[in-house]
């Protein structure tokens, strides 16, 4: 039987995340995110009522959606899903029309403004090719963020995700992201279709 | 539960001033060619004398359309991309093709109806005389209007994929809904329009045309005036986006002030009574209407980023 082909992502589990912002920074570092652009943030969020208030943090990077609004507008095909099912931007290729920054509902994609063209997460691509975790899993203190082949049952990834209940944000819009939330709470936010 | 987000880091979006201008542009082209094609397509002698004028004002309001769409990609020396690597989920890999084949389209009207009507253009004298070498023995007349037909079909095509373009963004709720081509191609209408109300007005006007030049201006006005009505409408009953981007809407004076007041309230009101000898009123009811037309696309544009950002 040939073997099945990979499908990458991500779990992002936010009760071990401490808001330390190291993924931010290194991905910055290892990708050359200039300053004025994010390949990798961490969004907060203030849940419950005085005095039972509690403040957690939401990483956030491309979501590598399965059904990716910003492949389908891209007029020269330079935003594509590699084999792996990255979304990715042929930089070479890119004319810099800013439609697929437009086009993603997460904000995920920005203007390289040294490079002119629009850049995001690739979930480390180089450094996973080289057997590698991406840079902000590598170094998340919490060991927030698990990175894996979401089509290996046993794979860590599969596993956490079968273990604890997950969200992905949006999934009104029905882009099928492939990082997933534990214990984000999205729907209690009105900013996320929630209430 | 109560729950939200206080800090949000939103990467910043490249679309500026030269998209809404290239919108705006782009509109005034071909709202001059509704005008001229209501004589070559549909036969109403009234804009018989305006066919030419109004067609040679939107081929002059276009010209700076692929100049700021060259302008707004940031690799604009790769723009050949666009024309080898054709993406069919892609308005903008349509709109390529529509905006080299309408004003070319738009060339040969031009030539095919200076000759209809005798009049020899110098700038398009190659144009007029292939048409008049491949025209051969069929009758001018039907010929026109076949050329008319293509043409203003492309310019309609050429201007609503612009609103197919915002209008298929997920989860920008200005800008994902059906009311916006219809919204952007009766602004699109309207200020043609009174662009080429300003150019007949200097140029031997009769008082029918004007008038009715002036009551298609303000019955589109209307007509917009009912696409903003809806809108707020509709966005205010969708859910807290659509809140936030009506009350986004009303807080921005380019919107309310600019667009609605200026640009179409105050317009309706000037051009009541329109006649010849009002040419003042006329010439500023109608620089209202290009100004308010232009706002608008500024506001629809930057409010549907801005109103979505918090949403991401
Ligand atoms: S999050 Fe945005 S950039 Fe990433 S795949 Fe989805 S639509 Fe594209
Ligand atoms: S900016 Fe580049 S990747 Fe994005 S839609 Fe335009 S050409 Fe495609």
């Amino acid at each position: 039987m040939p073997a099945k082909k990979k499908r990458y992502g991500m779990v992002i589990d936010t009760r071990k995340c401490v808001g330390c912002m190291s993924c931010t920074i290194s991905c910055k570092m290892e990708n050359g995110v200039p300053f004025d652009g994010f390949r990798a943030w961490v969004n907060m969020t203030e849940r419950g009522e005085f005095p039972k208030v509690k403040r957690n943090f939401i990483p956030r990077l491309c979501n590598h959606c399965d059904d990716a609004p910003c492949v389908s507008v891209c007029p020269v095909k330079a935003s594509y899903i590699d084999d792996d099912g990255i979304v990715l931007i042929d930089q070479n290729k890119c004319i810099g029309c800013g439609y697929c920054i437009s086009a993603c509902p997460y904000s995920a994609r920005y203007l390289h403004e040294g490079l002119q063209v629009a850049d995001k997460c690739t979930f480390c691509t180089h450094r996973v090719k080289a057997g590698l975790e991406p840079a902000c899993v590598h170094n998340c203190m919490g060991k927030a963020r698990i990175f894996g082949d979401l089509n290996d049952p046993q794979s860590e990834i599969s596993q956490h995700i079968a273990r604890n209940g997950v969200q992905t944000l949006r999934p009104d819009l029905g882009t099928n992201p492939k990082v997933f939330y534990v214990d984000a709470e999205l729907n209690n936010l009105p900013n996320k279709g929630g209430k | 539960m109560n729950a939200q987000e206080i800090y949000l880091v939103v990467n910043s979006n490249p679309w500026q001033a030269l998209v809404p201008l290239y919108i705006f542009f782009k509109g005034l082209s071909v709202g001059a060619l509704c005008i001229s094609a209501l004589f070559t397509v549909f036969r109403s002698e009234r804009f018989k004398r305006l066919a030419l004028p109004a067609a040679l004002t939107s081929l002059i309001a276009f010209i700076p359309a692929p100049i700021l769409l060259l302008a707004d990609l940031h690799q604009p020396l790769r723009f050949w991309h666009l024309f080898v690597n054709f993406n069919p989920t892609s308005a903008i890999s349509w709109g390529t093709w529509l905006i080299i084949l309408y004003p070319l389209c738009l060339l040969w009207y031009i030539a095919r109806l200076g000759m209809s009507q005798g009049i020899s253009l110098p700038l398009l004298k190659g144009v007029q005389e292939s048409a008049s070498a491949s025209q051969g023995q069929r009758s001018s007349g039907l010929s026109l209007r076949g050329v008319s037909v293509l043409t203003l079909v492309l310019a309609l095509l050429a201007d609503l994929y612009t609103a197919f373009l915002l209008g298929v963004v997920k989860g920008k709720v200005l800008w994902n809904s059906a009311l916006l081509p219809g919204y952007f191609l009766a602004s699109a209408l309207v200020t043609g329009t009174a662009l080429v109300l300003i150019v007949y007005l200097y140029k031997k006007p009769e008082e029918k045309t004007v008038q009715t030049l002036a009551r298609i201006i303000q019955g589109t006005l209307v007509l917009e005036l009912f696409f903003a009505f809806s809108q707020w409408i509709t966005l205010y009953a969708t859910n807290l986006q659509g809140q936030k981007t009506v009350e986004l809407l009303w807080h921005d004076p380019k919107y309310l002030i600019g667009d609605i007041f200026l640009g179409i309230l105050l317009p309706i009101v000037l051009l009541m009574r329109p006649s010849v000898n009002k040419k003042t009123i006329l010439t500023i009811s109608a620089l209202l209407v290009i100004l308010g037309g232009l706002l608008l696309r500024f506001s629809i544009v930057d409010i549907g980023i801005q109103a979505a950002a918090l949403w991401n």
